[in-house]
């Protein structure tokens, strides 16, 4: 590889510094570390993580949720979990939900930021497509609109009698009349994908324009003077360059992924749509607690979407640990 | 090393006016029209939902598409009177406007410290911010309004904004972490070497060169507060109401009287302040593309 | 803040500890702490005008679902309140996400005194059936006029709210079930409402001639066909076939009333008499389609429809309801009979400061300036009866709701398993399946009996039994 090597040369900088600065413990350190680490924690300890403990508790009772009384029972709601279809069902779905937004999120956003970015004269200093800001602005709009709001938009876009989806297919000509996007199983769930991605895109796509836009311009010109053309430069600067921004992208779409709650409750309201195509762990959850009164359970189910979060952000960061990221996973 | 040292001259100044090769304009021309495609995709939506809060609920349900018989502010005059946006709206500045700031300087001094050295536990600590954002929120709020009605804050700004710190803090914190760690870590290495303690160094070198990173994350931040439903409606239900209350319980009260128009009026009414806070602030993120270290 | 730090961590270590019964932690332990769980709260001298004896100087505390009826009619019970009882306020408060905003009051011991329980967010009421206070003093007690309020109600509307016995919710709104339709469309084209089964196929083709649909449905309103069924299974096969869904016996799906309501219903279906795409469309979208696009003849629904689409019913529609239709032309009940149930529940928590106070706000709304006060803001009946004049305000549903009642007499019936069990999640994904023609009578029995199995066999799921 002609391009120098970008990560290693900063990995052993930053190793240096840090090192250096390990040996000597100095009041500054102290005072330092202490104020930036203690203040923050000691609130997300308390407002955050003693909560959600306490919840976990729950998770070990039988307590409905309203009533001040609860009896214990074990891990009797983890077992009964397993046995609940609907639950796995829900479980599958969120899978899907977890292949698919994450890897097309990313991509796209990363495209479009590639595109904003570095699209512009192929000469010279690497410049940004010419009147781009309009894009990068435009594209964060849907990130702006609550959930809520969003979900009732799209239900009339994907309305099979006056929605704009329909209207448009039949004005080109195709029979679409009366298809209901979101009451097909074939077609709910790609539909709803599509309304997660068409929000969060923008989100990802700011974000990693701030993160190029962070890379060192000698790395641009470096690629440049040794003849890269823009796909080389992106695959062997931009991306090595942002990683860990990807990474942590990536893990934070699938924590959303594993959640989908207010995006699918607002597609369908009061279900999980049709035949359950489209009904998400975080949705059996929240009926289980609320309509069904088995608050206990709906704590076990949430302890169980938290472990699989986890071992899905230790799965990303152990990829990306293999396939030679900065410093590797954090896990 | 010798990176460094070129980042005093803004190599490519003189060429800025280089001319265009042909594959550039074919490149540029392909970038503009998958822009243009997406943004298209972005907006039409959001042109039908603004243009649908001028019309009736039976101008709505008539014909989906048709332009509003008179641009009436009917609509927003209803969301405006009837949700209380007023005094909401001055609520939700302070609330959001405070936390925001705590939370942004909170979550960049951990992020920093979590990023930049090792020390024992760090990773733990780090796991527990993930963990955070990994369990439903709607299941801690029985035990946080205990925690909170212990402390005597409930239904009380102050108990609002401290919940909204901590609950935006992993957030903040795994965001601001991959920012912090990009940062070449020379110029921490050379503000070492002058002497600067570790508090200069962070709040004149390192914060500034986290700019882009910050803020993102801070719109990000502003926009999730903003918007949020469950924690005010639990623990400040029966407190000075913040706008998201005020405009969700009215946007579910005109689904229940099928009220489209006034429903998509709140939307709008919602969408706007934040849209303008987010044009302000996304200058933050321009710049060339040596910005991020030359500051 | 090391006070409450110390109080939250006993909570926990009693909770980590004990193995039976015990208070819950954080939110709950302030009231243990003050007071030990039991609120009989203050109580003033009882009289007649006072005959739940609220205490001199007090503040009710109402939280009340604010959704398509609004909250102003208990403000207005609420100021005749604070008249009443000099030095007393009401602070009515409104709410449209009644069960995640209660739930930390109900497990902390500090729920409100008067509670409308109502909305896609409410709270499950068989959760909270033993920390609700009996409502039968309410009833017993003489409205503001000096007439006992059991004495004024429309025949079985406390049947809804009655749970193993225990009156524990009062629905304020009268809603009767039945299918709406347009007078004046029925009336040019000679149509009447069907009264079998039949006759309904038969319109369905006629409206067919016409280039329209008999039934149009939206995504979160499939249930409203299963409340079709059930009226009308019901209708045609007496008590038995209700008393055995109720208490989810097996194969309680499969009798043979049902059967041929799910037969009919099908075969709609696959005539075509259904407007397609229903399962993709809001609810509300669909409704008005039906009145205001008349694409649809008949919609099944509560009485609450016409208050609903206000707004959104062509002008001259003249919407009225009818009876649902049966099977057969001899029904084990008569044609007249009518599914009645209630809307708004208001219950009063027994853990509440103020119990005396909420039961007197309700006394006073089911006294008749109040209740003829919501009959003429809302043009809904409240379950007091005769607070609606013969012109219905104006209102031709109205009108034909004082009719249906009136032709029912006794014949009103009413379930609970639905709500009782939170099913209307599932009850949903079958419906819509089935009105999609993707389902067929068969498999929606069977669909529907493995939603009451499984409830059935669910030992964690409290029963209540239901005569």
């Amino acid at each position: 590889m002609s391009l120098p090597p970008p990560t290693a040369v900063l990995e052993g900088g930053r190793k240096a510094a840090i090192q250096s600065r390990r040996k000597n413990l100095t009041f500054d350190k102290v005072s330092f570390m202490a104020v930036f680490l203690g203040i923050p924690l000691a609130i997300y300890l308390v407002f955050v993580i003693w909560p959600f403990l306490q919840a976990f508790v729950y998770s070990l009772t039988d307590w409905s949720g309203f009533s001040p009384n609860y009896k214990f029972v074990g891990l009797d709601n983890y077992a009964r979990i397993f046995t609940d279809d609907q639950f796995l069902k829900a479980l599958s779905n969120n899978v899907i939900l977890l292949i698919v937004v994450p890897l097309v999120t990313v991509v796209l956003s990363l495209v479009l930021a590639t595109l904003v970015t570095v699209g512009g004269s192929s000469k010279g200093q690497v410049k940004g497509l010419r009147n781009s800001s309009f894009y990068r602005v435009v594209s964060f709009f849907p990130y702006t609109i609550p959930a809520v709001a969003i979900g009732i938009m799209w239900g009339q876009i994907y309305d099979p009698s006056g929605g704009l989806l329909n209207g448009a297919l039949n004005a080109l000509g195709l029979n679409f009349k009366d298809y209901a996007w979101l009451g097909n199983t074939n077609t709910a769930m790609w539909c709803s994908i599509f309304v997660i991605i068409w929000g969060f895109v923008g989100f990802y796509m700011v974000l990693f324009i701030a993160g190029i836009k962070g890379i060192p311009a000698e790395l641009f010109e470096a690629a440049r003077i040794d003849g890269a053309g823009r796909f080389r430069t992106a695959v062997s600067v931009t991306i090595p360059m942002i990683r860990d921004n990807i990474q942590t992208a990536y893990v934070y779409l699938g924590i959303f992924a594993l959640d989908a709650f207010v995006y699918m409750a607002s597609l369908f309201p009061n279900a999980g749509g049709p035949e359950n195509s489209t009904l998400v762990m975080s949705q059996q959850l929240f009926f289980t607690a609320f309509q069904r009164g088995q608050f206990g359970m709906a704590t076990a189910m949430g302890v169980i979407l938290a472990l699989a979060t986890l071992l899905f952000s230790g799965l990303v960061f152990l990829v990306n640990k293999l396939t030679g990221g900065s410093e590797g996973g954090r896990l | 090393m010798t990176l460094l040292k070129q980042k005093t001259v803004p190599v490519g100044h003189i060429e800025r006016e280089a001319k265009s090769t042909p594959g550039d304009r074919a490149v540029a021309a392909t970038s503009h029209v998958v822009l243009a495609i997406w943004s298209a995709i972005v907006v039409l939506p959001l042109l039908w939902t603004f243009m649908s809060s001028f019309k009736t609920s039976n101008e709505i349900f008539a014909s989906p598409f048709a332009l509003p018989g008179a641009w009436k502010l009917d609509n927003y005059i209803k969301a405006w009177s009837e949700a209380g946006i007023g005094a909401a709206f001055i609520n939700s500045v302070i609330v959001v406007g405070v936390s925001l700031v705590l939370v942004m300087l909170l979550g960049a001094m951990c992020a920093y410290v979590l990023a930049r050295f090792t020390f024992r536990g760090s990773r733990i600590i780090y796991v527990l911010m993930l963990a955070g954002l990994t369990f439903p929120i709607f299941l801690a709020m029985v035990p946080l309004f205990g925690v909170l009605k212990g402390m005597g804050l409930l239904n009380q700004l102050p108990g609002l904004i401290i919940t909204y710190v901590a609950f935006a803090l992993p957030f903040t914190v795994f965001f601001l972490f991959a920012f912090f760690k990009n940062l070449p870590g020379e110029i921490a290495e050379a503000a070492a070497i002058d002497g600067a303690g570790e508090w200069r160094t962070f709040f004149q070198i390192m914060l500034p060169m986290a700019r882009p990173g910050l803020a993102s994350v801070a719109i990000f931040n502003f926009l999730g507060l903003w918007n949020q439903f469950l924690i005010p409606v639990t623990i400040n239900a029966g407190g000075p109401k913040v706008l998201s209350q005020e405009l969700f319980a009215f946007a579910q009260q005109m689904g229940y009287a099928v009220d489209f128009g006034a429903l998509f009026a709140a939307v709008t009414v919602t969408v706007i302040p934040v849209l303008i806070a987010y044009i302000l602030f996304q200058r933050q993120l321009q710049g060339s593309v040596s910005q991020g270290t030359s500051r | 803040m090391n006070v409450q730090q110390s109080f939250a961590r006993r909570g926990f270590l009693r909770g980590a500890l004990a193995t039976a019964v015990l208070a819950p932690m954080g939110g709950a332990l302030a009231s243990c702490a003050s007071g030990g769980g039991t609120t009989a709260g203050p109580t003033g001298t009882v009289s007649d005008t006072n005959p739940f004896g609220v205490p001199d100087n007090s503040t009710v505390d109402a939280v009340i679902f604010k959704g398509g009826y609004g909250i102003d009619y208990v403000d207005f019970a609420g100021s005749i309140f604070n008249k009443n009882h000099q030095g007393s306020t009401a602070k009515i408060n409104p709410s449209t996400a009644i069960s995640t905003e209660l739930q930390p009051r109900f497990a902390g011991g500090n729920p409100p005194d008067l509670v409308d329980n109502s909305g896609a967010q409410s709270i499950g009421i068989s959760t909270i059936l033993d920390q609700l206070e009996d409502l039968q003093p309410v009833v017993d007690a003489k409205n503001l006029e000096g007439t006992p309020i059991k004495d004024t109600l429309y025949e079985g509307v406390l049947a809804p709210g009655t749970f193993n016995g225990k009156l524990v919710a009062i629905n304020y709104v009268l809603t009767l079930f039945g299918v709406w339709y347009s007078a004046s469309l029925f009336e040019a084209n000679g149509w009447t409402p069907p009264k079998t089964w039949d006759e309904a196929y038969e319109l369905g083709e006629k409206a067919k001639a016409k280039g329209k649909y008999l039934f149009l449905w939206g995504k979160e309103a499939a249930s409203y066909y299963l409340e079709l069924a059930l009226s009308s299974a019901i209708k045609e096969g007496g008590d038995e076939v209700r008393v055995a869904l109720e208490n989810l016996k097996e194969d309680s799906w499969k009798h043979p009333a049902l059967t041929k309501v799910f037969e009919a219903l099908d075969k709609h279906v696959k005539a075509g008499h259904f407007k397609p795409g229903g399962s993709g469309t809001a609810f509300t979208a669909a409704q008005a389609q039906w009145s205001n696009g008349q694409e649809a003849l008949l919609y099944p629904s509560g009485s609450w429809i016409e208050n609903e689409m206000k707004d959104q019913t062509k002008a001259d529609f003249k919407m009225t309801g009818a009876p649902v239709p049966t099977p057969s032309s001899s029904p084990k009940m008569p044609y007249e009979a009518l599914h009645s149930g209630g809307g708004e529940p208001f219950i009063v928590p027994s853990q509440a400061k103020n119990k005396a106070g909420g039961k007197e706000i309700l006394r006073i709304m089911l006294s008749k300036d109040a209740a003829a006060n919501f009959a003429k803001t809302k043009l809904a009946p409240t379950v007091v009866k005769d607070t609606v004049p013969a012109d219905g305000f104006g209102s031709t549903a109205l009108v034909s709701q004082t009719k249906m009642l009136d032709a029912a007499g006794k014949n009103v019936f009413n379930w609970q398993f639905l709500d009782l069990y939170g099913m209307n999640k599932d009850v949903l994904v079958v419906w819509n399946a089935f009105l999609d023609g993707k389902s067929n009578a068969a498999n929606l029995a069977n669909d529907m009996q493995k939603m009451s199995d499984k409830i059935r066999n669910d030992s964690s799921i409290k029963k209540v039994e239901i005569k």
